[in-house]
């Protein structure tokens, strides 16, 4: 294992923990009308769409098993509901090449969504008792809008904190199906076909 | 290359999930095993870092709280308000309850003990009040639909909240409806006596649209009249052959100062009993004065037609 490579283990390992934390001793305190912003989805989203999907699904493992250690809860919930949102958010950046400033927002809140649902399948499958209703609904609404709301700033300090090792650590995408040269258009370029 | 690199990701995908799987399994289904065990442990290495986040981030918390609070409690404030407003409206609602009840009550008890049931009363509602200090009217709720007829005397409760007074005279009628003319109208006047000396004169308005102030005319010179006198309704007109409109004894007003006393041009002012400002119901007596009977009661005459 290189040093670059332990490096941003490390890092990774920070912001996982300071992510948990966080939340666990502010965000989840913070009731607004009815729900709280959920800080996990958004990092994980994040991670995966800037490290791919191995990055995003090994994140969202990690910090699942954290926060289900932190809570003394059941382990194994989050984590499963957490690679699946860092696996899709990091493929989606793989096979369509995601850019633009609102990227986050959707898929922030998109992940919110996917985690919401999927712990409350989880729970049910489980045997615990949801609550249904009107009050599940307003925390599931309440949630997605604080969460799309910080999904923005959240993605850009995780770029800002461990994006730039993040990337040059990816793997290198498939190139675009080309002609192999046989264009004369190819030859002014040496980068990949413009899509 | 690529397929390796596939085959990598599903690898580790499928290994994560797995991992997860029998995370939750063991979780689940063993509570005291060896993993509750490396949870707790790992619990207790996060418990220290988790309460000084905590306290750190207490501050922040407090000041979410606050706002929210703040947020909450003006809220709240609203709502008092909303209520406490309710609450006046229900209190004013209850007092005007109240004092129409004690209104009702002293007009009942004074009808009763006036002998004024011979009359057949009629309790009506006042509706309307003469906007106007020139003329001082009321309109009632009932009409000829209850037996009430132009020139009825009309009774109301007395200002100090004890027994009745006399209001006016009815001078319109419709089927449902009734213009009650009030003794402080320029146009009123009221056959009267001086309760204790049982000197006579005409009660009439002092100055127009004053409620406060009568005037009691053609009162005998030589008759010793004083502050503080009762005057009530003769139950005569000047021609003793004729019925007054009022039933005799029905309280007027009471002597409040006299002009000129003992002189041809005195002025004996009074002070109304009735609470003409403030009243909410009458009682009309619908009766009549038998002629000549110097106003004792027929009110057979209305059955008998």
């Amino acid at each position: 294992m290189g040093e670059a490579r332990a490096k941003l283990l490390a890092r990774m390992g920070a912001v996982a923990l300071a992510t948990v934390l966080l939340q666990l001793s502010l965000l989840s305190h913070l009731d607004v009308a009815g729900g709280n912003a959920d800080l996990l989805p958004l990092v994980v989203m994040s991670i995966g769409l800037l490290g791919g999907a191995l990055a995003g699904a090994a994140f969202g493992f990690s910090i699942g098993l954290l926060t289900d250690l932190a809570l003394m809860d059941t382990l194994g919930i989050t984590s499963l509901v957490l690679l699946a949102v860092g696996y899709w958010c990091g493929r989606a950046r793989e096979v369509h090449d995601l850019e633009g400033p609102l990227v986050p927002l959707a898929a922030g809140a998109l992940a919110t969504l996917v985690t919401l649902i999927g712990f409350s399948v989880l729970q049910f499958l489980l045997g615990a008792d949801p609550p249904l209703g009107v009050t599940l609904l307003r925390q599931i609404t309440a949630t997605l809008v604080l969460s799309a709301l910080l999904a923005v700033p959240v993605h850009w300090l995780v770029t800002r904190g461990i994006g730039g090792s993040l990337v040059a650590s990816r793997p290198h995408r498939r190139r675009a199906y080309t002609t192999g040269g046989l264009s004369p258009l190819s030859s002014r370029s040496d980068g990949p076909i413009s899509r | 290359m690529h397929d390796k690199t596939v085959r990598r990701r599903r690898a580790v995908l499928g290994l994560l999930v797995v991992a997860a799987l029998i995370l939750l399994t063991a979780s689940f289904g063993n509570a005291g095993g060896g993993l509750s065990a490396f949870q707790r442990g790992a619990a207790q290495v996060l418990a220290p870092i988790q309460e000084g986040a905590s306290r750190a981030l207490k501050p922040v918390r407090d000041l979410f709280g606050w706002v929210g609070e703040t947020v909450d409690a003006r809220g709240e404030n609203e709502e008092l308000r909303a209520q406490l407003r309710d609450a006046r409206r229900d209190a004013a609602q209850f007092e005007s309850a109240a004092a129409q009840n004690g209104d009702l009550r002293a007009l009942l008890d004074f009808s009763e003990s006036a002998g004024l049931d011979a009359w057949e009363p009629v309790s009506a509602r006042v509706i309307t009040r003469s906007p106007t200090v020139w003329s001082s009217a009321l309109t009632v709720n009932v009409g000829s639909g209850d037996g009430v007829r132009e020139g009825d005397a009309v009774v109301g409760a007395a200002s100090e909240g004890d027994g009745g007074a006399l209001v006016g005279t009815v001078v319109a009628v419709t089927g449902n409806r009734a213009r009650v003319r009030v003794i402080t109208d320029q146009d009123s006047e009221v056959s009267s006596v001086v309760g204790r000396t049982r000197s006579p004169g005409i009660v009439t308005t002092a100055s127009a649209g004053n409620p406060r102030d009568l005037l009691m005319d053609f009162v005998p010179t030589e008759d010793e009249v004083e502050d503080g006198m009762r005057v009530v309704t003769a139950g005569t007109t000047t021609d003793e052959s004729l019925p007054s409109l009022f039933p005799p004894g029905i309280p007027v007003g009471e002597i409040t100062r006299i002009e000129d006393p003992g002189s041809e041009t005195q002025e004996i002012h009074l002070e109304p009993y009735a609470d003409l400002r403030r009243l909410e119901f009458v009682r009309i007596l619908t009766g009549e004065v038998a002629a000549g009977a110097g106003g004792e009661v027929a009110a057979d005459a209305r059955a008998d037609g």
